[in-house]
């Protein structure tokens, strides 16, 4: 492509919209990625079957909706102590609104340690280690690369996205949705039978497993998804979570999800003092 | 299947049993815990920050912990003040327009215009990324690094040309407003600062393009003089720049939902599958 120094992409744009992805023409139809959605998707086709349709552009199969519905169950944790879902609880208590309060939860999981925001992390190491495994590596020699990669910080305690886990080692998600994969037919291939190699190997080296992102992304990774894909389909991935936890917070008693006295923060910062004279 | 199968055991990671505070003392009241008798920011009883600061004084002091030297105050009310007034285009203040006619809660009318913000392109993750690209070659030879960047990324997109996190083309141009900006920045920031890097930086690449200042690198080089670290920088941005944000979009919650354009359906192209 040659050096494009015009303005031309923004005048051409201004006051318009060329879209691929549908729109409603008032009295004709809605139309999602050239399907009618009255027509062709309400009653026919499933709410995940039109999420990944909307994302991607491309209807999945029924059983790969199946596959979508079941791996967003597995992050539909009511455990209001996890981050995301506390942060529902906290507006719940505070009678937010239910939309800000699963929005907040949402966004919270935005984030390098767990949720969405590691996803985009994990696809993109598994599809660097198939790569380098069909360049000779072993799963050991990928491990090693990996952690003295740019990628992550070098040092003895993994931090490979999909292949560690906060507060627990293990990921109970893998093995549910492993029986998931199998009971709708799903042929396993390439980048999960090496996540699992990776997996095997970081257990007898580094005390860690693959975690339930690594599975998923290898997953899909090999199901032809794209990293964006993947991140863009999962961007919510937390909600039902959050939605429990706000609405018990929220139907108690104003106030008294875990309320704090002034004694419950520990100060570690300066000593009172005076106001400087010479200020201003 | 069996090999593949894991013990789920708890890290037995030994957590925090109450929330630190560095900033925020709340000595409680004699007969309820919960009220807070007297609070001190960073050591100092709020009640006299309310009689001897302004608010650029007590942010400062809020973040960096101590109050802001005659320089400091005055890059940081400089900053404040060009952040405030950004202009009904940005991606923020749109985001809070539409929430404003589309009668969204006006409750979230600012927390959308911030998220509006928060893009790699123009938003506060630019100038995230902008604050760590200088931080990181600061004490480097600006020159070579500007080489080497422009090595890595050649023009050959559509689009605006970014050869750095925060620098590039501006439209293909380059704002002369921004410019103005910046040199009133680089009046006040020290002469071999961060902001005088990027300066340096930009020097060696081709004008002729219109490759040099965005908005990020502006806001990077004057928080990092001001000694904010990125993972500050960008909620500093946020923060900074959302008083317009949010009066740009709470201007249009009390207007019709015509107040705004709705495109026509010749307009809006359908492309054909």
């Amino acid at each position: 492509m040659k050096s494009n120094q015009s303005k031309s992409i923004w005048q051409k744009n201004r006051g318009k919209i060329s879209t691929n992805k549908g729109g409603w023409r008032i009295g004709e139809a809605i139309y999602n990625c050239g399907f009618s959605m009255m027509d062709d998707l309400v009653g026919k086709k499933s709410f995940f079957q039109t999420l990944v349709l909307n994302v991607t552009g491309k209807l999945p199969s029924e059983k790969m909706a199946h596959w979508f519905e079941a791996s967003f169950i597995c992050l539909s944790w009511p455990d209001s102590r996890i981050w995301c879902n506390q942060n529902g609880a906290l507006l719940g208590t505070s009678q937010g609104s239910p939309v800000a309060g699963v929005a907040a939860g949402i966004l919270s999981a935005d984030s390098r340690m767990y949720g969405p925001g590691s996803i985009s992390g994990g696809a993109e190491f598994i599809i660097r280690a198939l790569a380098w495994s069909k360049q000779g590596l072993t799963p050991l020699d990928i491990i090693q690369k990996e952690l003295a990669s740019k990628y992550t910080k070098p040092g003895n305690k993994p931090v490979i996205v999909g292949y560690a886990r906060p507060i627990a080692t293990g990921d109970e998600r893998v093995e549910a949705m492993e029986k998931v994969s199998k009971s709708l037919g799903f042929i396993e291939k390439e980048h999960l039978t090496l996540a699992f190699e990776i997996h095997k190997t970081l257990a007898e080296h580094y005390q860690e497993n693959m975690n339930y992102v690594g599975y998923v992304t290898a997953f899909l990774v090999d199901e032809g998804f794209s990293v964006n894909e993947i991140h863009r389909i999962y961007s919510t991935w937390v909600h039902s979570g959050v939605h429990a936890c706000f609405a018990e917070a929220n139907d108690n008693i104003a106030g008294t999800f875990l309320p704090l006295a002034c004694d419950d923060i520990e100060y570690v910062g300066k000593a009172p003092r005076k106001f400087p004279k010479n200020a201003q | 299947m069996n090999s593949r199968k894991v013990n789920i055991e708890s890290r037995n990671e030994q957590f925090s049993t109450k929330i630190k505070s560095r900033i925020t003392l709340e000595i409680p009241s004699d007969d309820n815990e919960f009220l807070a008798q007297q609070t001190y920011t960073h050591g100092y009883n709020v009640l006299d920050l309310m009689d001897h600061c302004d608010p650029i004084d007590n942010l400062f002091l809020i973040f960096k912990g101590e109050l802001p030297n005659a320089i400091e105050k005055k890059i940081l009310t400089k900053l404040s003040i060009f952040l405030m007034n950004q202009g009904p285009r940005t991606i923020a203040a749109r985001t809070g327009a539409n929430a404003g006619v589309g009668r969204t809660d006006v409750n979230h009318i600012l927390p959308i215009a911030i998220m509006g913000m928060s893009g790699n392109y123009g938003g506060s993750k630019e100038v995230e990324n902008a604050m760590r690209f200088v931080h990181r070659n600061v004490d480097k030879d600006a020159a070579n690094v500007a080489k080497q960047c422009l090595a890595d990324k050649p023009d050959d997109v559509e689009g605006d040309w970014i050869i750095a996190p925060g620098f590039g083309t501006d439209f293909r141009g380059q704002s002369p407003f921004l410019l103005d900006v910046k040199d009133k920045f680089m009046q006040a920031c020290p002469d071999n600062g961060y902001l005088a890097w990027c300066q340096k930086f930009i020097n060696a690449l081709p004008a002729e393009k219109n490759c040099g200042w965005r908005l990020a690198s502006i806001v990077a080089g004057v928080l990092l003089d001001l000694g904010i670290p990125a993972r500050v920088g960008a909620g500093l941005f946020q923060l900074l720049a959302s008083p317009t944000a949010f009066a740009h979009g709470v201007s249009f919650a009390d207007k019709p939902i015509t107040e705004i354009p709705f495109l026509k359906d010749e307009d809006y192209e359908i492309k054909p599958i």
